[in-house]
């Protein structure tokens, strides 16, 4: 026998299987006695923690970025990608508050932001953005049917229902559809010059009292300024022309000569008086501007932008 | 390189990991075993040695003491429990306890493993004392000189000395014994 077999005798000497089963299991019970995992335990700690940050990281996010938008929004004006934001920010506080003082206080609030949106656009169409001038038209017929809506409501609290002789529609179908004039589906035509020409300061003192006085449920004193708002906006309601709807060509032509020999279509603008004026000097400004440059435009011989010529 | 992976392994077992627990487990466990039946050549004493050479293993590294050599330390305590167990031997047999032991265990594999060892002890034998462990350890457990000097507490160069003497002498037994 040589050295090598001896060792493979000895190495042939093993445990019982079953018993080296049964080994295990007691060293191994005795480890993790006397040895308790801390790796394991720490990850998962932290691994069961991980939803939960996750999920708060998340809210954090949403809650940020949420309330972010609607602070960045608040100084929109129409035309800005934001101020859907704006709106929806609005009617989402009025729907989430159920006092019915507390909604009419949030209303005038709401009335105060439009008229401050009109000052801006007027500011910016008096730099000549065209754009501007559109949106100002649309937001000063929602301004006048918001305020309308606010009367009513308050007239509602104060007086009673049967006292109202005119039926007033649904406060949605008030609001000009912005997509509607975007699709074309209103006549709105670049000649026709509708300006609503606000006097703001006045406006805009009005709103405040009525807010103040809708804060102390001071609710017929409200109605009545709220009256006088609506008898401010009434008398300066933008004047508007007839809808021109051009039906062929000859038509255009006949126009076209009619506005050659000076006959100008009827301005809004003229018929305002001075006293009333204070917030619309600018827009008047504006308007004067721009029959000036009509009157230039037409010497040149240019041919008068019309809604067919934009339609082309 | 192996020293690395033994540090890594000891520093994972000391944080309770199982995994490096089965690692370590499943690399020693034959080999002590088979150390202390050597010794015991009663299979259930040496498996209740080997359990316990590694639970005092695992009770030594929760106290936060360092092992410089893994295995070299597991021999050692082995080796030790085996002295104690022969100590107090003849306080633990009992009547109850032999029955039971009948019952479990495989007897022709008893047999057949206690005729190895007493084969193996019968060309040992022929051995200088000084000779037998240090031979035993290195070309049986495979164990380098500097941890059988560990164990038995001699030299590197003494243990190397005496196992190539004692080899030298084990192969000339053979070749006589042939």
């Amino acid at each position: 026998m040589e050295v090598r077999e001896l060792r493979k005798l000895y190495k042939s000497i093993r445990q019982d299987s079953v018993r080296e089963q049964e080994s295990h299991d007691i060293v191994l019970n005795s480890f993790r006695e006397m040895l308790p995992s801390k790796t394991k335990l720490t990850y998962n700690f932290y691994l069961s923690l991980r939803p939960v940050a996750v999920s708060l990281l998340a809210f954090v996010f949403v809650f940020v970025a949420g309330f972010g938008t609607i602070a960045v929004a608040k100084n929109t004006v129409p035309g800005d990608i934001l101020y859907p934001v704006k709106r929806i920010a609005e009617k989402s506080r009025i729907v989430l508050v159920f006092d019915k003082s507390k909604k009419a206080v949030l209303r005038a609030e709401i009335l105060t932001n439009r008229l401050s949106e009109v000052k801006v656009l007027t500011e910016k169409a008096k730099g000549g953005d065209k754009e501007s001038e559109l949106e100002l038209n649309v937001l000063a017929q929602n301004f006048t049917n918001e305020l309308k809506v606010l009367t009513k409501q308050i007239g509602d609290q104060v007086i009673e229902p049967q006292a109202f002789i005119t039926p007033f529609p649904e406060e949605e179908l008030l609001y000009i559809d912005e997509q509607m004039i975007g699709q074309g589906s209103l006549p709105v035509q670049d000649k026709r010059q509708v300006f609503t020409v606000m006097p703001t300061e006045d406006l805009e003192k009005l709103l405040s009292e009525t807010q103040e006085l809708l804060a102390e449920e001071n609710l017929a004193l409200a109605f009545v300024k709220l009256q006088e708002a609506e008898k401010l906006v009434q008398e300066q309601e933008p004047v508007t022309e007839p809808d021109v709807v051009v039906e062929d060509s000859e038509e255009v032509e006949n126009q076209a000569e009619e506005e050659t020999q000076g006959v100008l279509p009827v301005q809004p603008v003229e018929p305002v008086i001075e006293d009333d004026i204070s917030g619309s000097v600018g827009q008047i400004l504006l308007k004067q501007e721009k029959e000036i440059d009509f009157q230039v435009k037409i010497e040149k011989d240019s041919p008068a932008r019309t809604g067919m010529t934009r339609e082309q | 390189m192996f020293k690395i992976t033994e540090k890594i392994l000891f520093h994972q077992i000391r944080n309770g990991d199982e995994q490096a627990f089965t690692i370590f487990y499943n690399r020693y466990k034959t080999k002590i075993y088979r150390f202390i039946y050597f010794k015991v050549s009663n299979e259930e004493k040496a498996d209740d040695l080997t359990n316990d050479t590694f639970i005092k293993v695992f009770r030594y590294l929760r106290n936060g003491e360092e092992i410089e050599n893994f295995q070299a330390f597991l021999y050692k305590t082995a080796r030790n429990l085996v002295i104690d167990f022969y100590r107090t031997r003849k306080q633990e047999v009992s009547l109850e306890d032999a029955k039971e032991v009948e019952a479990d265990i495989d007897v022709s594999k008893e047999v057949d493993d206690k005729i190895k060892v007493e084969t193996i002890n019968k060309y040992l034998s022929g051995l200088s004392p000084e000779y037998i462990k240090v031979v035993k350890l290195h070309f049986f457990d495979e164990l380098s000189f500097k941890e059988i000097a560990e164990i038995t507490g001699d030299s590197e160069g003494s243990v190397r000395m005496r196992a190539h003497r004692g080899m030298a002498q084990l192969k000339k037994q053979l070749k006589e014994r042939d």
